[in-house]
């Protein structure tokens, strides 16, 4: 059935100009695994007339049964192009001479946003982008996320307009309607990819255009589709114009005037738009006969348009006769494959510019280059950007892309983690790669080597890396740059066994789940909590039907979601603290203050980083935050883990030895910005300037012992004093709903201390668009409340947006932050109460 | 004469510092010096309470007490005697040893007290003693039972007053639960004097009183710590059959013994007898919250990069075949161990240690639990140590805790065998960090097995930077000497006197 074998594939894979690696990204439901079917059956590997039903790529049984896509999926297909098609591949590196196979490796990915880590990990092996758009809905909130993902990772998009039936046989629109709606929803994406895109920048000009065939229409579960170029073919004939001219007159404002002949540029009174008259109507023509039964007229359609049906199609009518008709006319996975083909960078041109997005180390070393020219021959790098669950429980294939070289079984390689700097043994194995194999959607296939710009499966790397890594031949080699995900892991449940002893397979199955996983968090608290974290409800519901079923295998207690709080401050210190060394000799003093609004982000987002060079950040920090630069030059170290939201600033003037507690300092700063004062949480967007120091003169007695608890305990006496605050975390939340149901949205959302900030109603729709801030701690639950209050109308989505101060002063018996200060010491085993200054704070 | 190595307010004794590695000598008293800080300073030092109330004189000291003593002083003929005292019962200690004094006048006898034991009262202090040339001991209060090698021990355990028919009534709330369960009955020290082992077969004994009243299929009556010399746990193997159906009760407070004994022992439920107040509690301290939160630190200790092991304990036997043992284990992951000795051990002292991960403290059964958080690195038992590097303990759940590092050594309760080469296999992600836990000993292993020629380059590129790795990553590194490229600086007159108080201060 299946109609390419494993040996044409791989014969394929060293004609790199005819390799094409993308993914498919789109919002929720707009389509993207049934119209993925089409290119899945035209590669044969499903039956045609199943193509739409089967979402091949929902291997999962949960996905079937959701009908959601959980984890993405790679496919890889042969298919032939024919020498027509192929004139208009133009570029020298898009194409092989004399070859009309092309090997497609595409990657179907989830549209929740709960699960948009698993496209990140998707773009990052890809080259182009199919972003898919339901033409009903419009573009949606995660179509601009994935987006504009797409565009900062260097992926050229296409478009398909998708869902056309519905278009046609619910909404009934007319066809100047629907290309209102087809050219508002192109220029709704060439806003966004203009607006993170530079035209003038290394890909170049990446909009989406009709007239240039990089946008496609058609029906996924109908299975047909087309581009301008399909249709243009039909007629350049007739015309007697190049296929090529064509296309660009029957998009945008061109009419046709059937009377005179001839094309204007404005409409009047008997002229027509050609997108309309040519492409639209006959389509219109043929869902109107079909559905209405018309018999005469669909044999006298079939004959004009072509389509001679098979002997067993020749009894259905309605719906099922539409279907094949429409796919016999025009077959999505000839439309979808000539786009891709045509549209979407082969490796070669892609790593050209990818490059410098990719690695980190210099761009001129061997890996680099060999990066940038795709060269199979050069030393391998590879990026592993996430794992996929085998047979084998326990174990996973590492999956990614070969970006130089050639990766082998058998071969021995460098495996790099995340943590890896190169000189260091830190994070770094040498192994032989047990396997490579080929990821065929359910199926795998071994292969015996893979060259560059290709993606393919590796057997045996698992147990060295924990979710994503490097995998290089060449000692000297650098990282390549890790994932920037788009949402955060805010929501947590603690789990534990409902038989004690069965403690250590749930440790084990956390392991795996962590693997498995391109987001989630497992992790043991110091209260003895094991804590998943997920980027939202949906994310953790998956996560932890995976550990009960197939991690950990045991039956599980979870508990009701939290979210993890950080600590701040609000104000200076209120007065100068002062800590002593357990043997009085040696004396600290410091103050806390808040961060500008603003600067925790910037750090979060490594605007503000460690890695900085010292002159350059304080530059930064003076002209956008009005830091005083001398003051600025001297921060000592980001925290907690070196790198988090919150410094210490060295603000003394000529103090003796100061550099050799420095050290000391540090330690005491990433324990006490990891375990807060209040709560035991994190820091976020604390300065503590230390004003003074007062140090033994001898060596021994101003050591680590002396200082990193002294430290520790200053930092909090100047917490303490700062106005302590909790910050928690808040979702942007967007909504998407008829006007009717904007008032329940409003009701549910005030109950949940979420505000409403933006309202719009969707151009050319009935459909409003409501834009919310929701504290994350009030959103368990938020789906199914608003769904009840608009008549199931409304479906929000949720993603982490940023921290917020909670209002009231947790130090107040009687204020929320005190309640909830006194719940998390709780479950961490803390003693209850609030601290005491005491204990923190000496006097002279 | 009167020793007394003291950090408590008894400031009118004269008094020294021993430590198991130190030994500053005798000095004079009162007033500060160069080499001492002001009396004030140590009467007004906080010292950390214990949660037992005071102890009064007459529950230490009665005539049996006396009694005992005496006898045991005068059949064996020893001339020098060292009491040991707990720090709570040091105020009555001048009156103990006074009133020995005055009975063995006629045999010159020389009688010192000894408090402020390095690591914890329930240890022998065999050196503090052997300062003193002493050639027998009297240990007050708490003890742990481990083994003394040199001297004679005598323990004596204080008595607090029950009244049995109390106690009885208050049982009776249990019968229920009792009833055809195996019941087992500790006496905490204090009171022990209640049951006494020789008579348990007697008619109207305790034994058989409590028989009749929760009508167990068995009843079993312990006194902890066992009389029994060397083994704290040694009891209870011999009757680990229906473990988990057990019910137990424990005469005594929710003290530190406590804890040790239901940690180690399996039971369905426990109970606390509080003889203070004569009140019953339930009470289950190993819950799987408990281990969970060990696990954490097991956790902690597995991804350690370097070991402190701390070795915390005077005279237990095996102490050093432990240390082998988890020099050995350490070892095949690629840990880095460091044995360290530091006497009774405090956060700044640890926090000195800034390259070591996690720390093991080797210790007496009753003392090696530190939970504070005031320690920069996490502490662990042996026990929790063996757990988190010995493959044979992966994937298995701990039914009881081990507190007595014992026996984990061969032939212990809870021995399991190490196993090097399984250590290979496991490679695993960490809980905590979040990271891949790898081993490089192992690295290198694969490679000179396998491929010879790709090995000795690959070994060539990783061994850079192999020693002291987090010591790379300070950016104090000691003093820059830079020979001959700064000028000769002239002399100045420094700083005299020593670090604890110079003369310009």
């Amino acid at each position: 059935m299946v109609n390419f074998t494993v040996d044409e594939i791989r014969g394929l894979m060293d004609k790199k100009r005819n390799i094409r690696n993308m993914s498919v990204i789109a919002h929720v439901d707009h389509g993207k695994s049934t119209l993925t079917d089409s290119l899945v059956s035209k590669a044969g590997i499903i039956a045609g007339a199943k193509a739409g039903e089967t979402r091949f790529t929902d291997t999962r049984k949960d996905e079937q049964e959701r009908c959601i896509t959980i984890k993405s999926t790679a496919i890889s297909m042969y298919f032939e192009v024919e020498d027509k098609d192929l004139v208009f591949i133009t570029h020298a590196d898009q194409r092989e001479k004399d070859c009309k196979g092309f090997l497609i490796n595409l990657i179907d990915s989830p549209g929740h946003v709960d699960f948009s880590s698993e496209v990140t990990a998707a773009l990052r092996v890809t080259d182009g982008a199919l972003v898919v758009v339901d033409c009903v809905s419009g573009v949606c909130v995660q179509t601009e996320t994935v987006l504009r993902q797409a565009i900062a990772e260097r992926i050229k998009p296409i478009l398909f307009m998708n869902k056309m039936d519905r278009a046609l046989l619910e909404l009934q629109l007319d066809a100047e309607e629907l290309y209102q709606t087809f050219q508002r929803i192109v220029e709704n994406v060439n806003v966004i990819i203009a607006t993170y895109n530079d035209d003038g920048g290394p890909m170049g000009e990446v909009r989406v255009d009709p007239s240039k065939g990089s946008v496609g229409f058609g029906s996924g579960l109908h299975g047909w589709a087309f581009t301008l170029k399909q249709f243009s073919e039909m007629y350049s004939e007739k015309f007697k114009i190049d296929v090529v001219k064509l296309m660009n007159r029957l998009w945008g404002e061109n009419f046709f005037n059937a009377k005179t002949k001839k094309w204007q540029k404005q409409k009047e009174v008997d002229n027509k738009r050609s997108f309309c008259m040519y492409i639209l109507d006959p389509i219109y023509k043929v869902f109107d006969a079909i559905m209405n039964y018309k018999k005469e007229e669909i044999n006298n359609l079939l004959e004009k348009i072509g389509v001679a049906l098979k002997h067993e199609d020749k009894d259905k009518d309605g719906k099922a006769l539409l279907k094949t008709v429409m796919r016999t006319w025009l077959p999505a996975g000839e439309a979808l494959l000539q786009m891709i083909a045509i549209h979407l960078p082969s490796p070669v041109v892609a790593q050209k510019y990818r490059m410098e997005m990719l690695y980190e180390g210099p761009h001129d070393d061997e890996a680099a280059v060999a990066v940038k020219n795709c060269d199979p021959d050069g030393p391998l790098m590879m990026y592993i950007s996430k794992m996929v669950p085998t047979s084998d429980k326990g174990r996973f294939y590492a999956f990614g892309r070969v970006f130089s070289g050639k990766v082998a079984t058998g071969q021995k390689c460098r495996i790099m983690g995340p943590n890896y700097t190169p000189g260091k043994k830190e994070d770094l194995y040498e192994k032989a790669i047990q396997r490579t194999i080929l990821m065929m959607g359910r199926y795998v296939e071994a292969i015996e080597d893979v060259p560059s710009g290709n993606i393919c499966g590796l057997v045996g790397v698992d147990q060295f890396l924990v979710k994503t890594g490097t995998i290089t031949t060449f000692k000297d080699a650098h990282n390549m740059k890790v994932m920037k995900f788009s949402v955060s892991p805010v929501v947590r449940v603690a789990v534990e066994p409902k038989n004690p002893a069965d403690l250590p397979k749930l440790v084990e199955g956390l392991k795996r789940l962590a693997k498995s996983d391109p987001m989630v968090q497992c992790i043991i608290e110091e209260s003895g909590e094991h804590i998943i974290a997920g980027a939202g409800e949906l994310h953790l519901e998956i996560c932890l039907k995976d550990l009960e079923e197939d991690h950990a295998c045991i039956p599980l207690k979870k508990s009701d979601p939290v979210v993890s709080y950080r600590e701040t401050v609000s104000e200076e210190s209120n007065q100068m603290c002062l800590s002593k060394s357990p043997n009085k000799h040696n004396r600290l003093l410091m103050k806390a203050l808040p961060m500008p609004d603003g600067l925790p982000e910037d750090i979060d987002n490594g605007d503000v980083s460690s890695k900085d060079d010292f002159k350059v950040r304080a530059r930064y920090l003076a002209e956008k935050y009005d830091y005083d630069v001398t003051e600025a030059r001297k921060i000592w170290c980001f925290g907690p883990d070196g790198t988090g939201p919150n410094f210490i600033l060295d603000c003394t003037k000529s103090v003796q030895y100061l550099n050799e507690i420095k050290d000391s300092v540090v330690a005491g700063f990433q324990w006490a910005s990891k375990e807060g004062i209040m709560a035991d949480e994190n820091l976020r967007g604390v300065r503590f300037n230390i004003y003074d120091v007062t140090l033994h003169a001898d060596a021994i007695h101003r050591g680590g012992g002396q200082i990193i608890p002294t430290t520790r305990r200053c930092l909090y006496a100047a917490a303490i004093t700062a106005g302590p605050r909790l910050m928690e975390p808040v979702y942007l939340c967007e909504i998407q709903c008829p006007e009717v149901a904007v008032g329940g949205i409003y009701g549910v959302l005030n109950r949940r201390r979420g505000h409403v900030f933006e309202e719009n109603q969707v151009v050319g729709t009935p459909m409003f668009v409501v834009k919310a801030y929701l504290p994350v701690n009030e959103s368990f639950g938020f789906t199914a409340d608003l769904r009840s209050n608009t008549g199931g109308q409304a479906f929000p989505q949720c993603v982490f947006d940023h921290w917020q101060v909670l209002p009231g002063d947790p130090c107040e018996p009687s204020s929320k932050p005190y309640q909830i200060v006194q719940d998390t010491r709780k479950r961490k085993g803390l003693k209850e109460g609030l601290p005491d200054l005491s204990q923190y704070l000496d006097k002279l | 004469m009167i020793y007394c190595s003291a950090y408590r307010p008894f400031t009118q004794f004269v008094y020294f510092t021993i430590s198991a590695l130190f030994f500053f000598g005798i000095m004079s008293n009162s007033t500060a010096s160069a080499f001492s800080s002001l009396d004030t300073a140590a009467l007004e030092r906080q010292t950390e309470l214990l949660n037992e109330p005071a102890v009064t004189f007459e529950q230490i000291w009665n005539e049996t007490h006396e009694k005992v003593s005496i006898g045991w002083i005068r059949q064996n003929g020893y001339k020098r005697i060292c009491l040991q005292f707990p720090d709570d019962y040091l105020p009555h200690s001048n009156a103990i040893s006074n009133c020995l004094k005055t009975a063995l006048a006629a045999e010159e006898c020389k009688v010192f007290i000894l408090a402020d034991t390095t690591y914890g009262s329930c240890c022998v202090d065999e050196i503090a003693a052997a300062h003193v040339e002493s050639d027998s001991m009297i240990h007050f209060g708490n003890a742990c039972r481990s083994k003394a090698s040199r001297l004679p021990v005598l323990y004596l355990y204080p008595v607090f007053s029950l009244e049995l028919p109390k106690m009885l009534q208050q049982l009776t709330t249990l019968q229920a639960e009792c009833a055809e369960r195996e019941v087992c009955i500790y006496f905490d020290i204090g009171y022990q004097h209640l049951y006494d082992p020789a008579s348990s077969e007697g008619e109207d004994t305790l034994h058989s009183q409590l028989r009749e009243l929760l009508q167990p299929k068995k009843l079993i009556i312990e006194v902890y710590p066992p009389p029994a010399e060397d083994c704290v746990e040694s009891k209870q193997q011999a009757e680990s059959a229906s473990d988990a159906e057990r019910i137990c009760l424990f005469v005594g407070a929710d003290n530190q013994r406590f804890a040790n004994l239901s940690l180690t022992t399996t039971a369905y439920q426990w109970h606390i007898l509080d003889g203070a107040t004569a009140t019953i509690s339930l009470k289950n301290p190993l819950t799987a919250q408990y281990i969970r939160r060990r696990y954490y630190y097991i956790e902690k200790c597995k991804d350690a990069q370097t070991l402190g092991l701390i070795v915390a304990t005077l005279s237990a036997v095996g102490y050093l075949d432990v240390v082998t043992r988890l020099q050995t284990m350490a070892k095949s992951r690629g840990i880095k161990t460091q044995l360290i000795s530091v006497g009774r051990i405090n956060p700044a002292k640890l926090a000195n240690f800034l390259e070591i991960d996690c720390f093991v403290l080797i210790g007496c059964p009753f003392n090696n639990m530190y939970n504070s958080k005031e320690y920069y690195k996490p502490i662990v038992s042996v026990f929790e140590a063996e757990m988190a590097l010995n493959p044979a303990w992966h994937m298995k759940y701990p039914a009881s805790y081990v507190t007595d590092f014992k026996e984990l050594l061969p032939k212990g309760r809870s021995f399991l065998p190490f196993d090097a080469t399984a250590v290979q296999d496991q490679q695993d992600v960490s809980l905590v960090s979040g990271r891949v836990r790898g081993t490089q000993e192992n690295n290198d292993t694969v490679e000179t097995a396998t491929n010879t020629t790709l090995a000795t380059q690959a070994k060539m590129a990783l061994m850079t930077s192999d020693t002291g790795l987090s010591f790379e990553d300070r950016t104090w590194q000691g003093l820059d000497p830079a020979l001959g490229q700064t000028e000769p600086a002239k002399i100045q007159k420094g700083l005299s006197g020593i670090p604890i108080k110079y003369s310009h201060d």
